[in-house]
């Protein structure tokens, strides 16, 4: 349990205690989401193993060093609101924390923070090492025990040169970009997952074997620079907001000093310099087969994309509070080495650059998430779970989300209970993985809040009303966590029955108050919510009208909770219905018999393509692409017409 | 609306043919007992009348006995037939008081006087017609034109679809403007900037969809000449020397209004609308204090017009204006009064139009006149894309009509999110435009629509 440098955790010298304590759920990787995985399903009381080949990387950040952001920030809260560790270790290693989208009235906002990249994963390590029936493996797994469509264990080859087969229940693969890893600099390549480790080989080819279907899917990373040889002077001093916000609803607190980022843009002359040696990039000679993901383009791609633009815009964050190296955030970059210095030198305050490391691309082998069912386990083989960027995703929120989800299945599955799927009207983790196992991949998958149809019901501050319950149901969620989050959800209920039930009267007081904020009086008597649903009035002026202690109990997070739901009732409830409708779509199924290419009304391409999918819904229907509502109109029509009886006339669609 | 009885099974009738007094009028019976029903009021002299196909002579009686007329009786026996059931058509003479007595008599035997629509309602019950030859079957009753019955005969969903699927893809555009606001939220107001134009566009590229229908319903898709000038400039002269020259094809239109004199005039083969704007001058000479003036109106929605200048005193600033500001509707300039002595020439158009010396008065000049409208007609006429049907257009409206809603909350600076969600919905509701129409659409709207048979 303890985790100390690089001697073996686990006993391995006494072989016979796998078969006197089987494993209930191997883990095979250490980073995000190997650890949302391992740290679940131990806290679920399995006994948990995680297989790293190194676990002085366990909890490491890889590329950028931060949490958060548009999209990916209501993933990191939903990882907390379920018990998952992301957002703890993102609280108390975070160096600063900014909300974005704080735009007047915006419901969809997300968080970001950047960490101390060292203090993460050391951190995250911590928590591994001494959370109770987890236990740590150093070793590479060469490969899956299969027997009869069933996962039986793994064989792993220990750093002494040695093989073991260890036996487990599942087995959860979570190897991010380790899978033949191919790093890329220049017409330079080099085995590997991450700089300065070795991929993990074979374990690909045995996937394959096994009829997963692979993809060869590319990133990338930027350089990383000397803080001393940097003159920060000439760039824009970029602060966190002040007082941070956190992203844990449990009672993390945020302790370490809080530091600045530094804005800067790349010049003409930058963009000149990469354009004359794009005959050096392996991307664009053709070297570079993987495909790589569209939003987050290396510099080459962007130049290349966008020439009328004149610059772009480039971060500069510090990587840790003690540490030298700063991450140029928006010049990933796989151009050679020289090419890098040299357009690196271009950039205002990095007239004498100096490199700490060289950005690269990477190749990696990832399996098409389409073979997975949406508990994540394969549709394949029985008890084998998938997680994280060997599913195609990218981000370190993405990957955590998909190893708690895992994690979570795995231990269900042992348990033989129910495995726990989230639906896309639930949660952003319901959307990614629905998108995933549905749609598969093409290229690295990126969360975005506009994939979320129900963006506006599922926000970063009511992702513990969302969660905390099903956490709670699994048993991640303490008794501490769960009777705040009861006591939270009690005041904003007083709160809003305040709101809704409550008269404002147009006395002159009141009038006068409102004049000052520009807004028209009162015509007749009105509730505070009708009078908060005026566009140029928001809480903090609503609440001064009234000295009740239900709104002055709301911490400022609640408040926004409360703004948001009253003032945007309207929208949010037309997504509730629009909800309700998809939620009555699933109850509606197509017989076994039901032949999809009888169904007059529909394309040809349509009713080939139900036919080849057979969803077994009208809402599972409703995701495929091309399947319009006036499909579902007509494919219901033909159900109804068949006497289904789930088909009943309470139109759904 | 109205609660209806459909019931099936009861024997309904209806005038079918227009207004009273007329030659014929056509009474239809269908159902079960449409042959029972008819044998208790109709007696053949020769052959028997009994349920079969065939056409008879023979006398109509009332309920009690007398006769009321002489009819010629026609059979169709189920399922050949319009509905599909057994129908009777009694062809009587077109007297209010036959008529009368005979629908009393028909409601006596147990008929009962058909809903609206109600034969086609049970025409498509029966599978003789299909919600789409149901929807022509309206569009053919109002149609006026001789060229709209091609129209509706060839409909083409295909070359309408395209026109859909590309206001969809526009709407898809605006949406990922939307998304990428929110998602990249740091160039936000950069990005919000470009939603307008685009808006802007599907509601214009979708209004001439909805238009199309519009003006056919109403008929004023017969392509409108419109006259325009300042008071004085002979515009009510040239009108009537116009028409004077077809007089013999003119029609008296009904639905004139007081503000501008229109008349239907065939050209050819094609039939046109001549409005004359002399009434409204008055609004035209404000036309720039107003912005938007009735007589602006019908010149936006004229398909050509006639700018009728004074060739005496030439153009003023007024026209001038026009000309800049319609110069994309087709138009002609009428120099006129080229009878009077101080009739001068013209000047240099901005936009080469065509100018035609004319005399109202003398009638000189306004055979040259109709020679350039007919050149310019076949231009017009070309314009014209595919027609809706009845729910296309109403689906299509609708959209366009929260799309305008979308339009205000985004000029109010509403944040993307929410115009992300009511455009979402958009686009799924446009996607139903063009989707197959079911039988809750033909009961709820089409049959109400128009009226077959009564």
């Amino acid at each position: 349990m303890c985790l100390g440098g690089f001697s073996p955790i686990f006993a391995l010298e006494n072989e016979e205690m796998f078969h006197v304590k089987q494993i209930d759920v191997l883990v095979i990787g250490g980073g995000h989401a190997g650890c949302e995985a391992s740290l679940s399903s131990a806290r679920m009381g399995l006994t948990t193993l995680m297989v790293t080949m190194d676990p002085s990387k366990t909890g490491e950040m890889s590329c950028n060093p931060s949490i958060g952001g548009v999209g990916k920030g209501q993933l990191a809260k939903e990882i907390d609101a379920l018990g998952g560790e992301m957002g703890k270790n993102a609280d108390i290693t975070g160096i600063q924390f900014k909300r974005l989208n704080m735009r007047k009235g915006s419901a969809v906002q997300s968080s970001r923070c950047q960490s101390d990249k060292k203090k993460y994963a050391q951190r995250m390590q911590g928590i591994v090492g001494s959370q109770h029936g987890l236990e740590v493996l150093q070793g590479e797994v060469k490969r899956l025990q299969v027997e009869a469509g069933r996962i039986t264990g793994v064989q792993v080859r220990t750093p002494d040169g040695t093989t073991h087969d260890i036996p487990a229940k599942t087995v959860v693969i979570t190897s991010g970009t380790f899978m033949r890893g191919l790093m890329h600099t220049g017409f330079e390549t080099t085995a590997g997952g991450r700089a300065g480790e070795a991929p993990s080989q074979g374990l690909s080819d045995q996937l394959r074997e096994l009829n997963l279907p692979l993809l060869r899917l590319k990133t990338g990373t930027p350089p990383r620079l000397l803080r001393g040889s940097i003159d920060f002077t000439v760039m824009q001093e970029q602060f966190g907001d002040n007082p941070p916000r956190r992203f844990s609803f449990s009672d993390t607190k945020i302790e370490l000093p809080q530091v600045a980022c530094f804005l800067t843009y790349t010049s003409p002359d930058t963009h000149s310099v990469i354009r004359g040696s794009l005959d050096r990039s392996p991307l664009y000679s053709g070297k570079i087969q993987g495909v790589g993901p569209r939003y987050c383009p290396s510099i080459e791609d962007k130049v290349v994309k966008f020439p009328e633009k004149p610059r772009h815009q480039l971060f500069f964050e510090p990587e840790a509070l003690d540490s030298d190296w700063i991450y140029p955030n928006g010049v990933s970059t796989s151009l050679p080495a020289d090419v890098q210095e040299a357009f690196m030198k271009t950039i205002p305050g990095c007239e004498s650059v100096k490199f700490a490391r060289y950005g690269y691309a990477v190749e990696y082998d990832c399996v098409d998430p389409i073979q997975l069912k949406h508990s994540l386990e394969s549709k394949l083989i029985e008890g084998l779970f998938l997680a994280g960027q060997v599913n195609g995703t990218s981000g370190y929120e993405e990957a955590g989300a998909q190893g708690l989800i895992a994690g979570i299945n795995a231990a269900l599955k042992v348990q033989r209970r129910e495995p726990m799927i989230l639906s896309r009207a639930e949660a952003y983790i319901g959307v990614m993985i629905d998108d995933l196992v549905t749609c598969g991949v093409t290229e690295p998958y990126r969360m975005f809040t506009s994939r979320a149809e129900f963006r506006l019901s599922l926000r970063e501050d009511n992702a513990d009303a969302r969660l905390r319950p099903r956490g709670r149901e699994i048993g991640l969620v303490n008794d501490e966590d769960f009777a705040r989050f009861t006591e939270k959800a009690r005041a904003l209920e007083t709160a809003r029955v305040y709101l809704t039930k409550t008269w404002v009267k147009p006395t002159s007081q009141i009038q006068e108050k409102l004049a000052t904020w520009a807004t028209p009086p009162l015509a007749t008597s009105q509730t505070y919510a009708q009078l908060l649903r005026r566009p140029e009035l928001g809480l903090e002026q609503v609440s001064q009208l009234t000295s009740d202690p239900a709104i002055a109990a709301l911490d400022p997070e609640m408040q926004e909770t409360l703004e948001v739901e009253v003032k945007y009732e309207g929208y949010i409830g037309l997504q509730k219905e629009e909800i309700e409708r998809v939620s009555r779509m699933g109850t509606v199924s197509f017989p076994e018999s039901f032949e999809f290419s009888d169904v007059k009304g529909l394309s040809y391409e349509i009713r080939e393509k139900l036919s080849r999918l057979r969803p077994k819904t009208l809402a599972d229907a409703s995701r495929l692409s091309g399947v319009t509502p006036a499909a579902l109109s007509t494919l219901l029509f033909h159900l109804r017409q068949k006497g289904n009886p789930s088909a009943n006339p309470t139109s759904p669609v | 609306m109205e609660k209806r009885n459909l019931d099936t099974s009861q024997t309904i009738f209806a005038l079918v043919t227009g207004q009273l007094p007329c030659a014929v009028a056509i009474v239809r019976l269908s159902g079960s007992d449409a042959f029972k029903i008819s044998s208790r009021l109709f007696q053949s002299q020769g052959i028997p009348f009994e349920r079969n196909r065939g056409l008879w002579h023979g006398q109509l009686s009332s309920a009690d006995g007398r006769i009321i007329d002489d009819i010629v009786t026609l059979g169709f026996v189920s399922p050949s037939s319009f509905t599909g059931e057994d129908v009777v058509e009694l062809q009587c003479h077109g007297s209010p008081a036959v008529i009368r007595e005979l629908e009393r008599s028909l409601v006596g035997l147990g008929a009962r006087p058909a809903e609206r629509g109600e034969f086609s309602f049970r025409a498509l019950l029966n599978g003789k017609l299909s919600t789409r030859e149901i929807e022509n079957l309206g569009d053919i009753f109002q149609a006026r034109d001789p060229r709209d019955l091609d129209r509706i005969y060839d409909r083409k969903d295909a070359a309408l679809f395209d026109q859909v699927e590309s206001l969809k893809s526009r709407l898809i555009h605006l949406q990922a403007i939307f998304d990428t606001a929110v998602d990249f939220s740091e160039e936000y107001s950069t990005v919000i900037q470009a939603a307008k134009p685009v808006c802007d566009l599907v509601i214009q590229t979708g209004k001439e969809i909805t238009h199309r229908y519009s003006t056919f319903t109403t008929g004023s898709r017969v392509p409108r000449l419109v006259l325009v000038g300042r008071p004085n400039a002979g515009k009510s002269s040239l009108f009537n020397a116009l028409l004077c020259r077809y007089r013999a094809i003119v029609h008296e239109n009904p639905g004139t209004t007081r503000d501008v004199i229109e008349e239907d005039v065939w050209l050819g083969d094609k039939l046109w609308k001549l409005v004359d704007t002399a009434g409204i001058r008055e609004t035209l000479v404000e036309t720039e204090k107003q912005g938007i003036s009735l007589g602006e109106d019908y010149l936006v929605a004229s398909s050509l017009w006639l700018l009728v200048v004074d060739g005496q005193t030439g153009m003023s600033e007024q026209e001038w204006s026009l000309l800049d500001r319609f110069h994309r509707i087709p138009h002609i300039v009428v120099w006129n009064k080229t009878d009077l002595p101080e009739w001068q020439a013209p000047p240099t158009l901005p936009n080469e139009e065509t100018l035609v010396p004319a005399s109202a008065r003398t009638g000189t000049g306004v055979a040259a006149l109709w020679e350039q409208i007919q050149k310019a007609s076949d231009s017009v006429i070309g314009t014209d894309g595919p027609l809706p049907t009845a729910t296309q257009n109403a689906r299509l409206g609708s959209v366009l009509s929260e799309l305008e809603i979308l339009k205000a909350e985004l000029e109010e600076g509403l944040p993307a999110e929410f115009l992300s969600e009511r455009n979402r919905r958009l686009i799924d509701r446009l996607s139903t435009v063009m989707g197959e129409v079911s039988a809750d659409d033909v009961l709820g709207r089409i049959f109400t629509d128009f009226c077959i048979g009564k």
